[in-house]
């Protein structure tokens, strides 16, 4: 029951505030439910760090008489346990630093779709099968759907709601395939040992997911909720796939498919230096946060293609934890900029931080041109991270006493999770790990920003000066480059396809509901009819 | 006192159908009396013990009934589908205030149910197909109008489903008598042949599905939901009367492959039609396609528990169809206008829940997880995709169709029109209308999370056909 407990505080939260707001609207006291019912879910995960691994059975569809299969239950394992801390956390910083925004998105209205979000997102991280996590995945796209339809933007932002509905669908419907394969080779099954059959489907309902297989961006304008609820609508979907991939199995490829996995290897790492590149010109961080995702997704999904899926939770955390660490923090106090440097930590992956034990994920069997991408790709998430966190505040605003302690406090609390994640988040977390690649990545790093002043772009302001011609390179190709992994050549090849097979349909209506449609019937029959005996030939 | 089952879900509906006959000038009266009745048979079905004491009076129950040198027996057993069948009756006819259903729809419809019911308890068994015959021929007036159209499609459903007919007689004559015949004689062969025909017509199988799309095209959405639903549910429930009757039938394996091929063919071609419409109400025609492929399938996984999903499929078919017909009717009574992708641009705004309600109701019928049918088509895929991975990963693809149409129908109900861009929500749905979708919704909702919960002795009918429990 341990599992359900934080779930039902969080939803708990989220209807009493509702019904205040909805009652007589009390901007403190909501406040304070969300707080309240946020700390308390959250010291109950951290409490059940003790008690790991912890399974809930929800519900059995397995009836002889009904001949169904499948169940539903939640699992709260190693690999799911980080993830739920970081999506805890991520919702208190939220809820601590909303003090700070109420000029902004703040509203108790955000905290109701917070605290809901967040519920949703703790059920699906911790779903234990297949079937759990489809329903958990329904359920928040279509929060998420109507939430962000709701807002009210303009056409085209709805068109892309939509359209990452449906991408969204889609991967529910390869999650439902994978099931459909590891049913039909070992009957049900749970998140603990996921068939080999269904492992590289889920891989795949995972990465289309997160955007990375293949590349799509169908978010690339943000919409108006950015920052406090928004950033948590963005998370909660992103924290579920990534423990999905963290759960695979380390053989998800068939024996001898060694082309595909290059193939798959070849995707990833171009989407990781791509969306790194894009993250580190991007105008601010909220618009940089689709590549953002993009990018530590990539190196998440090679771990699990390299056959080490446990080694893509520390890019995971620092997509999660160091990501809005930078998202919540506006409006920007130039004092505590020093925070956010912090959340380097979990991210450049020196030995014993969180993300050294990282690299192996990325390594695989050999380094390889892909893991001399996925190496420059990294350095550019680190630049782009020092050039958003550094960038001077435009919105210093005047706060209250109260909101001027809780609005660092908010950002303090991911910093302490992210240092106590990398002492004993998950077995072997602590570790040199591979110190070479992180010495040529931080190495690459240092180049750069020596080379980046060497050419007059002083940090931490790394944007290119406009007459440069690297600039001006950049301006020209990315907005090239910008449709093509948008994926609308995709949805244009999509309509084209069914474009044909709709004139083809047209062709054959014309032909079996006109005027002679039902001779062609009587024909046809007379065929299948001298086809089936024989052609009276017997 | 002695009543027999044939008079109660037979003759006693025909009489209630001639009463709303009478009471058509009073329709809200003739609408009580007629759900009221459908949905009384229901629970007299679901819940009626064999014998029942009321005080001193005690009425005990018959099963069978002599009519016309005919027997018409309604065994306990098959109560259950019988209940079923009226329920949904019942909730059709709640909605048969709708603008635009014809006057003849709330008698007609229970004519049809009468006439099926009796198709199912019929002996000699064979004059089951003069039932459906009938069923077919009274539906007429309720799906005519006076478009050219509509009377082309009515004129193709009737000459078909007639084509049928003769083909399932001679089926039978040539059975006769097919148990003693050895196993390599052409007769055999010949008879299955004859019958299977019979079956592809009643069921649309393509090249015959020609006055589905049309029918749907052009008649009032609660007729054709209403029509879709109940006369594939009879002539599938009739044709298990073929197996568990005839042994060669049933232990054909090659028999079993035809069939999952043709429920294949239907899902693909069924599914690659819907995906492309811009029509949503032929959409639905096509998808009623999908569905009979994907009842086809469940029946040649017979020997792996195929028959009780194809049952199972039933009540959650029923709600999802009769949302769908509901919300289209609704629909297109709002701005009496062609139902198509391009006419429906921007109405989420103006009727966030009746589009909603259109869209789970098609997703529902598709498989979505956390709706009604999801539950059994999963088991069912998974279950073709061991014995067969082709049929199972095409069958998946073709299921995939009305997904498709989903998505796009939602783009479309979501692109405002070029003058409104900035086009502020504008409700014009009404507590009355979009309740009974949220109901509906809830109880979808309810079946995919816990399957087998509604109507869940639907699968007790297998009882009345002995031979199918042990299928090889």
């Amino acid at each position: 029951m341990l599992i359900l407990l934080p779930i039902g505080l969080l939803l708990l939260g989220s209807v009493a505030i509702l019904i205040i707001d909805l009652i007589r609207p009390r901007f403190g006291t909501s406040w304070l439910i969300a707080v309240v019912s946020g700390v308390a879910s959250w010291l109950v995960i951290l409490f059940s760090r003790l008690r790991l691994p912890a399974t809930l059975d929800l519900l059995s569809w397995n009836n002889p008489a009904h001949r169904l299969t499948g169940h539903f239950s939640l699992l709260l394992d190693y690999q799911s346990w980080p993830y739920v801390l970081a999506l805890m956390t991520i919702l208190l910083a939220l809820l601590l630093t909303d003090a700070a925004r109420t000029r902004f998105d703040s509203s108790p209205r955000a905290w109701v779709v917070s605290l809901a979000i967040t519920a949703l997102g703790l059920f699906a991280i911790q779903s234990g099968t297949s079937l759990t996590m489809m329903i958990a995945w329904v359920v928040v796209d279509l929060v998420e759907l109507f939430n962000l339809l709701l807002l009210q933007e303009t056409t085209q932002f709805n068109q892309r709601i939509i359209i990452a509905y449906g991408v969204r669908t889609a991967s529910i419907l390869l999650l439902f395939l994978g099931t459909m394969l590891g049913w039909a080779a070992n009957g049900d099954f749970s998140f603990v040992q996921v068939p080999p059959s269904a492992g590289f489907v889920f891989m795949l309902a995972a990465g289309l997911r997160l955007g990375v297989i293949p590349l799509n961006l169908p978010f690339l304008v943000e919409p108006v909720l950015r920052r406090g609820a928004g950033n948590t609508l963005r998370m909660a979907p992103v924290a579920a796939s990534l423990t999905l991939l963290a759960r695979l199995p380390g053989e998800i490829l068939m024996p001898g498919s060694s082309h595909l996995k290059t193939v798959l290897m070849a995707l990833l790492a171009l989407a990781a230096l791509y969306a790194a590149a894009r993250w580190v010109a991007a105008k601010d961080e909220i618009a940089g946060r689709p590549y953002w995702i993009v990018a530590w997704a990539s190196f998440t999904t090679v771990s699990v293609l390299n056959g080490v899926p446990q080694s893509g939770i520390p890019w995971g955390m620092a997509l999660i934890l160091s990501g809005s660490l930078l998202f919540l923090y506006h409006p920007r106090i130039q004092r505590i900029n020093f925070l956010l440097l912090l959340g380097l930590w979990g991210m450049l992956g020196l030995p014993f931080t969180p993300a050294a034990s990282g690299w192996a994920g990325l390594l695989g069997d050999g380094f390889t041109l892909w893991t001399f991408l996925l190496l420059v790709a990294h350095g550019l998430m680190i630049l782009g991270f020092l050039e958003h966190a550094l960038k001077p505040g435009s919105e210093i605003g005047a706060l209250e006493s109260w909101a001027r302690l809780v609005f660092p406090l908010g950002l303090i609390m991911i910093i302490q999770v992210s240092v106590v994640l990398g002492l004993f988040g998950w077995p072997g977390v602590l570790t040199s790990g591979l110190w070479w690649m992180a010495l040529i990545s931080n190495a690459m790093i240092l180049a750069a920003l020596i080379l980046s002043r060497r050419f007059g772009v002083n940090p931490p302001h790394f944007q290119l000066p406009i007459s440069s011609r690297t600039k001006k390179v950049a301006d020209w190709l990315f907005p090239r480059l910008e449709p093509v992994f948008r994926f609308e050549w995709v949805y244009r090849a999509t309509w084209q396809i069914l474009g044909f097979f709709s004139r083809v349909r047209q062709l054959m209506s014309s032909i079996f509901e006109g005027e002679g449609g039902i001779l062609w019937t009587i024909l046809l029959l007379v065929l299948l009819i001298s086809l089936l005996t024989g052609g009276g030939v017997n | 006192m002695t009543l027999s089952t044939p008079v109660i879900w037979v003759i006693f509906p025909l009489v209630a159908a001639a009463i709303c006959i009478l009471l058509s000038g009073r329709p809200q009266l003739s609408l009580i009396i007629a759900s009221a009745i459908a949905f009384g048979l229901a629970v007299l079905a679901a819940f009626l013990p064999h014998e029942l004491s009321l005080g001193p009076l005690t009425i005990v129950l018959e099963e069978s009934l002599r009519f016309l040198g005919r027997r018409i027996t309604l065994v306990y057993a098959m109560l259950p589908l019988i209940a079923l069948l009226y329920a949904a009756t019942g909730l059709w006819l709640l909605s048969s205030n709708l603008p635009g259903v014809p006057k003849t729809f709330r008698p007609i419809s229970l004519v049809v149910t009468a006439a099926l019911t009796a198709a199912l308890g019929v002996e000699p068994f064979l004059y089951a197909a003069l039932l459906i015959e009938t069923m077919v021929l009274v539906s007429v007036p309720m799906l005519s109008s006076s478009t050219i159209e509509n009377r082309r499609a009515v004129l193709r459903f009737l000459s078909l489903m007639t084509l049928a007919m003769p083909f399932i007689l001679i089926a039978g004559w040539l059975l006769t008598g097919v148990d003693t015949l050895p196993p390599d004689s052409p007769l055999i062969a010949q008879s299955a042949i004859v019958l299977g025909l019979g079956f592809a017509i009643w069921l649309a199988v393509f090249p015959f599905h020609s006055w589905v799309p049309m029918i749907s095209q052009h008649s009032h959405p609660t007729v054709f939901s209403f029509l879709f639903f109940i006369l594939p549910t009879g002539v599938l429930v009739f044709g298990l009367n073929f197996f568990n009757r005839y042994g060669f039938l049933r232990t054909s394996e090659t028999l079993f492959n035809i069939i999952r091929l043709i429920g294949v063919l239907m899902i693909a071609y069924g599914g690659v039609s819907t995906a492309v419409q811009d029509h949503l109400k032929r959409a639905f025609g096509f998808s009623v396609l999908v569905e009979t492929g994907f009842s086809l399938l469940a029946i040649s996984s017979a020997s792996s528990g195929g028959i009780i999903w194809m049952l199972m499929m039933l009540p959650p078919r029923a709600l999802g169809y009769w949302l769908w017909g509901y919300t289209l009717a609704r629909l297109e009574s709002r701005y009496d206008m062609v139902l198509n992708l391009k006419a429906i641009q921007g109405q989420s705004l103006r009727f966030p829940f009746l589009s909603s309600g259109l869209i789970l109701a098609q997703f529902s019928i598709a498989g979505m997880p956390l709706l009604a049918s999801f539950p059994i088509k999963i088991a069912l895929l998974s279950q073709v995709l061991a014995e067969n991975m082709v049929s199972g990963l095409w069958s998946f693809f073709g299921g995939l169709g009305l997904f498709i149409f989903t998505i796009r129908l939602l783009l479309s109900f979501h692109q405002p029109i070029d003058i409104e861009i900035k086009q502020p929500w504008f409700l014009q749905d009404k507590f009355p209308h979009f309740l009974p979708i949220i109901l509906t919704v809830v109880i979808l909702i309810i079946s995919g999370l816990f399957p087998g919960k509604i109507f869940p002795s639907i699968i007790d009918i297998l009882a009345a056909f002995p031979q199918l429990q042990f299928l090889p």
